[in-house]
C-alpha cells in the first residue's frame, strides 16, 4: 500500500473518532443542559404546544385554543408530530428534550458529512466538534429553541453529500437518498427548504459540476471555465432536471395542505418588528443578540474564511452563498437586504436565520483553519517565527476565552433574562378545570412564552397565541404587536391592542385574565375587570362579569383527504429516510465515497495567518471584558447627567439599595431613612405601575462641585404615557456626583388608629354538588338598574354616547354596557365603554359613562338609523368600593378650558394607589356632554389629603346633542324608559362639573 | 371451454346459492300498547330463536334488553330495567342487519320518590317594581316523569299570587331552601341627617336616621349613601354604605363648618349645617 494511502486511512479513522468525540461531547453538554434552558427559550413552548395538538388531535388540523381557532396546516408538522409521538411515552418537556438531543446529534453527523465535501475526514471531524461549541448553534438551540430550523438543517446537510454524489456518479440510489433526506427538511421547516435550495443545494450542484470538470483533467482560465461549466451542466441536465422536478413535487406534495392554506388564507397582517431587522449600529443590543453572539467566531475568522472560500473555484458558489447570507443576516444595518428580499419578505422574515446559515457554511473552513493552526502550516509558522511556547499560549488562551464566551451564551437566558421566571401552571389548570371555567376564554399577561406551555396543558382556549402567522383577529393583525400577553413591550400599539380585547371582552367570550405583571393592573381595573383570587403561584385572576360563554365557531373547511395526508405524509418521510438509510448502509455504502473531493492546500498569506490567529482571542476576550466592565466597572457617577440617568435606571428596575447609593452619604440619611421616606412618598401610578420610557436632563446650574439638573421623564403605563418634570441638586464628593435628598415633611394625621366600616356581599349559591350544568333553582336574578340619562353627542369628528346609570337594586351590581348602532343598510356596529365608566356599583349608587363611537365621517357615510344602548347586570361581590372622598373646586380658564382642583381625602385605612376622579361635564339642565377619567400619578396615604389639578376642555359650546336619532335603552334585554332629566345644582355651582371618586386600591381586601 | 373456466363458473354458481334467507317479523304473543318496567316479560314467536337482539328506543335513551330463546321463539325480560324517562318508544328487534319496530309506550312500575315543584317567578321582588309572583306547580317522580298533582287531575297548576310588603325570605315549600323567594326593601323614602362635632378626634360625625322604604322596611345593608359637604370654597363627596338601616361618616372638622346633605339614588336629604362649637 502506498504511504499516502496509509495516511489517508489513518485520517479517515481519525475523522470518525473525532465524530464520535463530537457526538459524546454534545450529549454531555447540550444533552444535560437542554431540559433546563428549554423554559427560557423563545420558541420551545410554541413547538411543544403544536406537539400537544397532534398528540390530542392527530388528524384534525383545526386548533381552537388560540386566536379563536386556526389551522395547524400553517406550519409543517413533522417536528411536532415526532415530539407528539415521543410524548405518548414521556411528558411533553422531556419528549421535546429527547427530540432536541437526537436532532443535535443528527446535525453534528450532517456537518461531518457536509464538511467531507470540502476537505478530508479529519477536518470533517474537527468540524463536527466545532458544531458542538459553535455559538450560532448554541443560541439557536438554547436561546431560541428553534427545533424545526435545526431539524430542517440537519437533514439538509445530510442530503447534500448524496446530491453531490448523484451529480457526479449519476447513480439513482444517491438521488433517492438525497430526496428522502430533503423530504424531511420540507416536512420540518418550509423556510429552510426554500432558502436551502438557494444557499445550500445550488452551491453543492455547482461544486459537483466543478469537481466533475476537474476530474476530467481539464484546466481552464476563467472564461474557459465558465464555458466548460455550462457545458458540464448541459451534459448533466438530465440529473439536474430530474432532481429539480422531483424536489419540487416533494416540496408541494408532502406539505400540500400548507401551500393550500397559504394560498387560500394569505398573511395580511401588519409586520411585527423584530430585532434582527434593526440597524445594528444604532441598535447595538439587537446587533449583539442577532449578529455578534452567533457570528463571533465567523467574524473573527473572516479573513481566513474569505481566503479559503475564494481561493478555489469549487467553492465559488459557496462564497456567493456565504457572503449573501452574511449580508442578509446583518438586518437593517445596510439597505441591501431590503433591496434583495423586497419590502414584503424583509418585513416577514426574521433575518438572523441567514446569519445562522452563513455560520454553517463557514464551519468546514473554520475547521480547516483550526487544523492548520493546531497541527499544520499555521502552527509551523508560529513556531518558526516565535517558539512552541508562544504557539501553545496563543492556542490555550484562545481556546479558553472562547469556551468562556460559550459558557456565557449557554447562560445568556440567565444573564439577560428573555423570559419571566418559571411559573407553576398547576394552580391555573385547576382553576380552568373547575366550575366550568373552560366555557370562557382566558388571557395571560406577563407570562412570556410560557403562555404556550399553559395552553399545551389545558383544553381551555385563549384569545392570544404565540404563532403570529396564524393570527386573523383584526385586533391583532392590524397592529405590529407580537402577542397581547407582552403588550407592554409593543408600546402604544400593544396597549391599544390589549385595551381592545379587555374592553370588547364580550366579543371573544374573554372572561378570565391571569396576570403575572402588576403593570397591567390599572388598565384591567379601569376597563371593568375585577380581581377574583390570587392563586397559590402568585398569579392574580381577574374576571369580567356578564360575559357570554364561547359560541361554537365553524372550523375552516379542509378536505378530509388533506387532513389524512397532513397526518400521514410528513411523518412518513422520517420513517422512510430511516429505513432507506439502513438499507443504504447495508447495501450501497462505498469506502471511496469521497474520492472525488480534491485535496486542498494549507498555505495562507501571512496577513491572513496573523489576523486569523489573533482575532478570535482578541474578539472573545474583548467581549468578555466588555461584559465584566458593564457588570462591575461602569462609572455611574462620573458626571451629574450619568448619576441621574443611572439613578433612574436603578429606580426603574426597583434596585432601591443601589439607587440609595446615589444620594449624598450622610449619617442622618441612612438606607432606612430613604426607604421609609420612599414608602410614604413613592407609591402610585408612576412609581409602581410604569416603566421608564425615556429620560432627558437639562443642566440648570453647574459649578465645580454643585449642579442643578432638570429631569424630564416619560413613563409608559398601561393607561398611556405620562410625563414628569423634576429638579435635582447634585454635589461632587470624591470624584463622584451625588444627589442631595430633598427634605420631606409628611402630613401627620391626628388619629392614632383608623377605622372604617363597610358591608361585604357574598352571592350565596344553592347549587347541588353535581357536575350537571346549573339548574334553574341556582340562578340569581338579574339585578335592577335604570338609566338616568343617555345622550348622543357629536364633537367635531368625535362621536360618543354619554349618560348616567343607577344601580336600583339592593345588591352590588356589575354592569356590561354596550352601544349598538344600526345603519341604513341594516348593518350594525357594537361599541363598548373604555375607562370612562364605573363598572361596579354598590346598591343605589350611580355612575357617569361615555362610550366612544366611530368618527363622524364613517358614521355619516353609513347613515345612522337608530342607536340602542344595552345594559346587562349581574350580582357583583367585588368592585363597589371606589375609595376616597374627593373635594373639588373649578376655575374657568380661557377658551372654555377649566381647571379642576381636587383635594382627595383618604378616609380608608389603606393607601389609595391610584387616586382618580370620574368627571362629567353637564349643562344647566343636567345633560352630560362628556365623561372623563382623570388620574393622579401619586398615591394617597390613609387618613391624609392629596391635592392635584387637572385641566379639561369643555365641549358643550361647540358640540351637538343629536336628539334626532332614535335612541332606545335596554336593561337585561328588556326595553326600558329613561328617567326624567334632573338639574344638578351642585354641578351648576361648579362650572357644570360633577365628579365622583374612581380610585384603584391594590389591597385585595378592598375587593376591586 | 377450458377446465379453469368451468371451475370459475361453478364457483360463481356456489356464491349465488349462498344467499341468506330473510327472517319473518316475530309475532308478539302478549302484545300490549304499554310496557311496564321492570315487571313485564315479552313473548315472541319466531322460526329463528337465537341471534336476536332487543332494544327499547325512547326519545332520550336506548334501553338494551335481555333476550332468551323460548319454546315458540324467544322471550324478552325487562328485569333490572328501572328508573326510565317514560313516554313513547319503539321496541326494536334486530336480527343481523334486519330490524323490526314495534311502537309502544313505556312506564315505570313504581314512581319512586315523588317531588312537588313550586316555581315562583320572579324569585326576588322589590316594592319599587312589583309585589306579584307567577307561580307554577307540578309533580315529578324519582326519574323526573311528570305525575298528576295531588288531589287533582291536572299535571300543572299556575296562578298569580300577591306577596306581602314585608321584607323577608319566604320558602314556597317547607324545609326546602331551594324554593325560597325573597321580598327585598325598596328605595328609601325619607332621609334624616344628624351631625355633631367630636372634639376627641376633631371631626364631625354625620349619621342618617333609620332609612326605610315606603312600606316601613329598613333599606338593604350596603346601600350607598353619598354625603356631600361643602363650604364656599370646596365640595366634598364622601360615600358610606348602610348597616342596619343607618350610615354614618366622620368628616375632618373645618374651622368654618360645612353644609351637609346625603343622597341615596334619586332621593336627597334636607341640607344641614355643622360647625365647631365656639
Amino acid at each position: 500500500m502506498p504511504q499516502s494511502d496509509t495516511y489517508r486511512l489513518w485520517d479517515e479513522y481519525k475523522g470518525k473518532k473525532l465524530l464520535l468525540v463530537a457526538l459524546s461531547l454534545a450529549l454531555l453538554t447540550h444533552g444535560i443542559i437542554i431540559y433546563f434552558t428549554l423554559p427560557k427559550t423563545y420558541d420551545a413552548f410554541v413547538h411543544i404546544f403544536f406537539a400537544d395538538h397532534y398528540a390530542r388531535f392527530w388528524f384534525e388540523p383545526w386548533e381552537y385554543r388560540w386566536y379563536t381557532g386556526f389551522l395547524t396546516t400553517s406550519y409543517p408538522p413533522m417536528v411536532h408530530q415526532a415530539i407528539a409521538l415521543i410524548s405518548k411515552i414521556f411528558p411533553l418537556k422531556i419528549a421535546f428534550s429527547i427530540y432536541a438531543i437526537l436532532i443535535i446529534e443528527l446535525l453534528i453527523i450532517g456537518v461531518y458529512r457536509f464538511s467531507k465535501l470540502f476537505f478530508d475526514k479529519k477536518i470533517a471531524g474537527i468540524a463536527a466538534i466545532l458544531t458542538v461549541v459553535l455559538s450560532s448553534v448554541i443560541e439557536t438551540l438554547h436561546v431560541y429553541g428553534q427545533m424545526p430550523t435545526l431539524t430542517g438543517l440537519a437533514f439538509l446537510l445530510n442530503a447534500l453529500p448524496f446530491l453531490y454524489q448523484y451529480i457526479i456518479k449519476q447513480k439513482l440510489i444517491y438521488l433517492l437518498m438525497s430526496l428522502s433526506f430533503l423530504a424531511v427538511t420540507v416536512s420540518s421547516h418550509h423556510v429552510t427548504a426554500i432558502f436551502g435550495m438557494v444557499f445550500f443545494i445550488a452551491p453543492t450542484v455547482f461544486m459537483a459540476l466543478t469537481d466533475d470538470l476537474s476530474n476530467k483533467g481539464q484546466a481552464h482560465k476563467l472564461p474557459g471555465f465558465i464555458l466548460a461549466m455550462i457545458k458540464t451542466a448541459f451534459l448533466k441536465k438530465k440529473e439536474i432536471l430530474l432532481f429539480g422536478i422531483l424536489m419540487i413535487m416533494l416540496a408541494i406534495g408532502l406539505i400540500f395542505p400548507y401551500w393550500y392554506w397559504s394560498k387560500t388564507d394569505p398573511i395580511t397582517q401588519v409586520s411585527i418588528p423584530h430585532g434582527s431587522r434593526d440597524n445594528f449600529l444604532t441598535h447595538p443590543a439587537s446587533g449583539l443578540v442577532f449578529f455578534v453572539i452567533p457570528l463571533m467566531l465567523i467574524i473573527a475568522l473572516l479573513p481566513v474564511i474569505s481566503y479559503y472560500i475564494t481561493v478555489s473555484r469549487r467553492f465559488l458558489a459557496w462564497a456567493v452563498s456565504f457572503f449573501l447570507c452574511l449580508l442578509l443576516g446583518s438586518g437593517g444595518t445596510t439597505p441591501i437586504p431590503k433591496m434583495l428580499l423586497g419590502d414584503n419578505a424583509f418585513n416577514i422574515l426574521t433575518l438572523d436565520r441567514f446569519g445562522f446559515w452563513a455560520s454553517i457554511i463557514a464551519i468546514p473552513f473554520i475547521a480547516k483553519f483550526i487544523y492548520t493552526f493546531l497541527y499544520a502550516s499555521v502552527k509551523e509558522f508560529w513556531v518558526k517565527r516565535f517558539n512552541t511556547k508562544t504557539h501553545f499560549l496563543l492556542s490555550a488562551s484562545t481556546g479558553f476565552s472562547y469556551l468562556l464566551f460559550i459558557l456565557f451564551i449557554f447562560h445568556l437566558g440567565s444573564f439577560r433574562p428573555l423570559q419571566p421566571k418559571e411559573i407553576d401552571i398547576d394552580p391555573m389548570l385547576n382553576f380552568l378545570n373547575r366550575d366550568e371555567h373552560m366555557r370562557w376564554r382566558y388571557l395571560t399577561l406577563g407570562f412570556g412564552d410560557q403562555m404556550a406551555w399553559l395552553s399545551a396543558n389545558s383544553l381551555a382556549s385563549t384569545v392570544d397565541g404565540n404563532y403570529h402567522s396564524a393570527r386573523r383577529l383584526p385586533e391583532l393583525t392590524s397592529r405590529p404587536v407580537e402577542r397581547i400577553e407582552n403588550a407592554k413591550f409593543s408600546g402604544v400599539e400593544g396597549l391599544a391592542s390589549l385595551n381592545d380585547f379587555l374592553c370588547n371582552a364580550e366579543k371573544y367570550s374573554l372572561k378570565y385574565v391571569f396576570s403575572n405583571d402588576r403593570y397591567y393592573d390599572p388598565l384591567l381595573y379601569y376597563s371593568g375587570w375585577n380581581r377574583t383570587i390570587r392563586l397559590e403561584n402568585g398569579i392574580m385572576v381577574w374576571e369580567k362579569g356578564n360575559i357570554s360563554t364561547i359560541q361554537p365557531i365553524q372550523p375552516k373547511a379542509l378536505h378530509p383527504l388533506l387532513k389524512k395526508a397532513w397526518g400521514i405524509f410528513p411523518l412518513s418521510s422520517l420513517v422512510v429516510v430511516f429505513m432507506l438509510t439502513i438499507w443504504y448502509l447495508k447495501k450501497f455504502k462505498s469506502h471511496d465515497y469521497t474520492d472525488t473531493v480534491p485535496e486542498s492546500s494549507d498555505k495562507h498569506p501571512v496577513v491572513v495567518t496573523y489576523l486569523s490567529s489573533l482575532l478570535p482571542l482578541l474578539f472573545s476576550t474583548a467581549f468578555l471584558m466588555n461584559q465584566v466592565y458593564e457588570l462591575l466597572l461602569v462609572k455611574e457617577q462620573d458626571s451629574p447627567k450619568n448619576a441621574i440617568l443611572n439613578y433612574y435606571n436603578h429606580l426603574d428596575f426597583q434596585r432601591f439599595e443601589k439607587a440609595f447609593h446615589f444620594f449624598q452619604p450622610s449619617p442622618t440619611y441612612p438606607l432606612d431613612q430613604y426607604l421609609l421616606e420612599k414608602s410614604v412618598t413613592d407609591g402610585g401610578l408612576l412609581p409602581s405601575y410604569a416603566k421608564l420610557d425615556s429620560i432627558h436632563t437639562k443642566e440648570l446650574f453647574r459649578s465645580k462641585d454643585i449642579a442643578n439638573m432638570q429631569v424630564y421623564t416619560r413613563w409608559r403605563t398601561s393607561l398611556g404615557f405620562r410625563e414628569k418634570k423634576d429638579t435635582m441638586q447634585l454635589i461632587r464628593q470624591d470624584k463622584k456626583w451625588y444627589i442631595i435628598p430633598t427634605t420631606y415633611t409628611p402630613e401627620i394625621p391626628e388619629e392614632q388608629v383608623r377605622s372604617y366600616t363597610y358591608t361585604l356581599f357574598k352571592r350565596q349559591g344553592k347549587r347541588v354538588i353535581s357536575s350537571f350544568p346549573t339548574v334553574k333553582d341556582d340562578r340569581v336574578k338579574k339585578p335592577f338598574a335604570v338609566f338616568r340619562q343617555v345622550n348622543f353627542i357629536r364633537n367635531g369628528k368625535d362621536n360618543f354616547i354619554t349618560g348616567e346609570i343607577l344601580n336600583a337594586d339592593d345588591v352590588p351590581v356589575n354592569f356590561a354596557l354596550r352601544v349598538q348602532v344600526l345603519f341604513a343598510d341594516n348593518s350594525k356596529r357594537t361599541y363598548f365603554p373604555g375607562i370612562h365608566f364605573q363598572y361596579n356599583l354598590s346598591p343605589k349608587a350611580s355612575t357617569f359613562f361615555q362610550v366612544d363611537l366611530d368618527n363622524t365621517h364613517l358614521l355619516d357615510s353609513l347613515h345612522i338609523k337608530s342607536v340602542s344602548v344595552y345594559c346587562d347586570t349581574d350580582v357583583s361581590e367585588r368592585g363597589y368600593i371606589h375609595g376616597g372622598t374627593p373635594g373639588f373646586s373649578v376655575t374657568a380658564l380661557k377658551n372654555n378650558r377649566i381647571q379642576i382642583h381636587t383635594s382627595l381625602y383618604n378616609e380608608l385605612p389603606t393607601e389609595i394607589n391610584i387616586p382618580g376622579i370620574l368627571v362629567a361635564e353637564k349643562d344647566t339642565e343636567g345633560t352630560i356632554w362628556q365623561t372623563k377619567l382623570l388620574l393622579h400619578e401619586k398615591s394617597a396615604r390613609s387618613g391624609l389629603h392629596l391635592n392635584f389639578t387637572h385641566e379639561l376642555q369643555k365641549i358643550q359650546q361647540k358640540a351637538q346633542l343629536l336628539n334626532q336619532i332614535p335612541l332606545t335603552v335596554f336593561i337585561n334585554g328588556q326595553s326600558r324608559n329613561i328617567l326624567p332629566l334632573l338639574k344638578d345644582e351642585g354641578a351648576n355651582k361648579n362650572q357644570g362639573i360633577a365628579l365622583m371618586s374612581h380610585c384603584f386600591i391594590s389591597q385585595e381586601i378592598y375587593l376591586q | 371451454m377450458t377446465k379453469k373456466n368451468v371451475y370459475y363458473s361453478m364457483l360463481f354458481l356456489f356464491f349465488l346459492a349462498c344467499s341468506k334467507k330473510e327472517p319473518a317479523a316475530p309475532v308478539w304473543l302478549n302484545a300490549t300498547d304499554t310496557i311496564t318496567l321492570p315487571t313485564d316479560t315479552l313473548f315472541f314467536s319466531s322460526s329463528i330463536k337465537k341471534e336476536w337482539k332487543a332494544c327499547l328506543l325512547s326519545f332520550v335513551q336506548p334501553v338494551h334488553l335481555e333476550l332468551k330463546p323460548g319454546a315458540e321463539g324467544f322471550i324478552i325480560y325487562l328485569k333490572e330495567k328501572t328508573g326510565i324517562i317514560e313516554g313513547p318508544a319503539q321496541l326494536v328487534l334486530q336480527y343481523n342487519d334486519i330490524s323490526f319496530f314495534y311502537p309502544i309506550q313505556f312506564r315505570n312500575a313504581s314512581p319512586g320518590l315523588i317531588t312537588e315543584k313550586d316555581y315562583r317567578s320572579p324569585k326576588t321582588v322589590n316594592p319599587d317594581s312589583s309585589l306579584h309572583q307567577h307561580r307554577m306547580l307540578y309533580t315529578t317522580d324519582q326519574w323526573r316523569n311528570l305525575q298528576l298533582l295531588r288531589k287533582s287531575t291536572a299535571f300543572f297548576a299556575e296562578n298569580i299570587t300577591d306577596l306581602t310588603t314585608q321584607t323577608g325570605i319566604y320558602p314556597a315549600q317547607k324545609n326546602n331552601p331551594v324554593t325560597a323567594f325573597y321580598v327585598q326593601p325598596g328605595s328609601v323614602k325619607n332621609i334624616q341627617l344628624y351631625a355633631s362635632y367630636q372634639p376627641s378626634n376633631n371631626s364631625y360625625t354625620v349619621e342618617t336616621g333609620q332609612l326605610k322604604d315606603a312600606y316601613n322596611n329598613t333599606v338593604a345593608n350596603g346601600t350607598n349613601v353619598v354625603f356631600s359637604y361643602w363650604n364656599k370654597n370646596i365640595v366634598y363627596k364622601m360615600e358610606a354604605l348602610t348597616i342596619n338601616g343607618k350610615a354614618s361618616v366622620k368628616i375632618p372638622a373645618a374651622e368654618k363648618g360645612y353644609f351637609i346633605a346625603a343622597t341615596i339614588g334619586q332621593y336627597s336629604s334636607p341640607t344641614i349645617t355643622v360647625s365647631k362649637p365656639s
